[in-house]
């Protein structure tokens, strides 16, 4: 089924399954997945399939290998100046 | 002087019109997508089988302190790629009253409202669209800009969607950013 990849801003063919919790589940080439509800009409189905290629297209995407120039431009710079690389986030739990 | 920004968060049963949740909780620190809506309960002790969903997690933000206005929302994932095996679904773009998500007792079912796919970062000019309003993020009178004294954000719900593949242990720590202008 060709369905519309987020990751890669291309319609593509998606391997299609029902998981155990009854979802639809369309599987891409690069790993991707996109999740539809149990319980959906045909006509459902198709009005979802195109609202997620509407509220998807055009994004940005930053790709993994994009960051990692960031960071590396980022901690040259500081290198420069004898800054402080930027400290790692918190992650706490709750 | 400048406006003072809260994260908050509804959870528990939907109740009222327009629907919101039953606790609001102020002061959220952090999402942690997990199987359970309770804030207090840790992401370790309510873990996200493989194949499964977390609980939408309906976070919003609150402003208050001195500003004229708020204006130009937007909000997206915009830092640190998910590993194999996660979806993070977002909220729609809301540009509009009407388009504003209406709060739906969370639970790990697919949520068919959160058709953006959040999962990559993406720079925050592509994020989707956030509007603003008085009384609550529930509450009709959404516009493009707010200068109600005390203003929110309509919901920005996300779910972390998983599949069988997902490694286990925690997820990469991401960046959602929501960007405003404020005058």
């Amino acid at each position: 089924m060709q369905i519309f990849n987020a990751r890669t801003q291309e319609i593509e063919d998606a391997e299609m399954s029902v998981d155990d919790n009854n979802e639809i589940v369309a599987t891409f080439a690069d790993g991707g997945f996109v999740k539809f509800p149990a319980g959906l009409s045909e006509k459902d189905f198709e009005e979802l399939i195109g609202l997620h290629q509407e509220h998807n297209e055009g994004q940005e995407v930053i790709t993994p290998e994009m960051e990692a120039e960031t960071a590396r431009l980022r901690a040259a710079s500081q290198a420069l100046i004898g800054g402080e690389p930027d400290a790692p986030s918190n992650d706490d739990e709750d | 002087m400048a406006a003072t920004f809260d994260w908050q968060r509804d959870t528990g049963t939907q109740t009222g019109s327009p629907t919101k949740g039953t606790t609001r909780t102020t002061g959220i620190t952090d999402t942690n997508w997990k199987n359970t809506d309770t804030v207090g309960t840790a992401y370790s002790s309510a873990p996200i089988t493989a194949g499964n969903n977390s609980f939408e997690i309906w976070n919003f933000g609150k402003f208050t302190g001195t500003f004229n206005q708020i204006l130009t929302g937007l909000f997206a994932h915009t830092s640190t790629a998910f590993g194999t095996g996660l979806t993070l679904k977002g909220t729609p773009a809301c540009t509009g009253d009407g388009d504003r998500l209406l709060y739906t007792t969370p639970s790990a079912s697919a949520n068919s409202n959160l058709t953006v796919d959040m999962t990559s970062a993406i720079a925050i000019g592509s994020g989707v669209a956030v509007f603003f309003g008085a009384t609550g993020p529930e509450a009709t009178g959404k516009a493009s800009s707010s200068t109600n004294a005390t203003t929110y954000t309509n919901y920005l719900t996300t779910q972390l969607q998983t599949s069988g593949s997902a490694a286990a242990g925690d997820t990469a720590t991401v960046t959602l950013t929501l960007q405003y202008n404020e005058n």
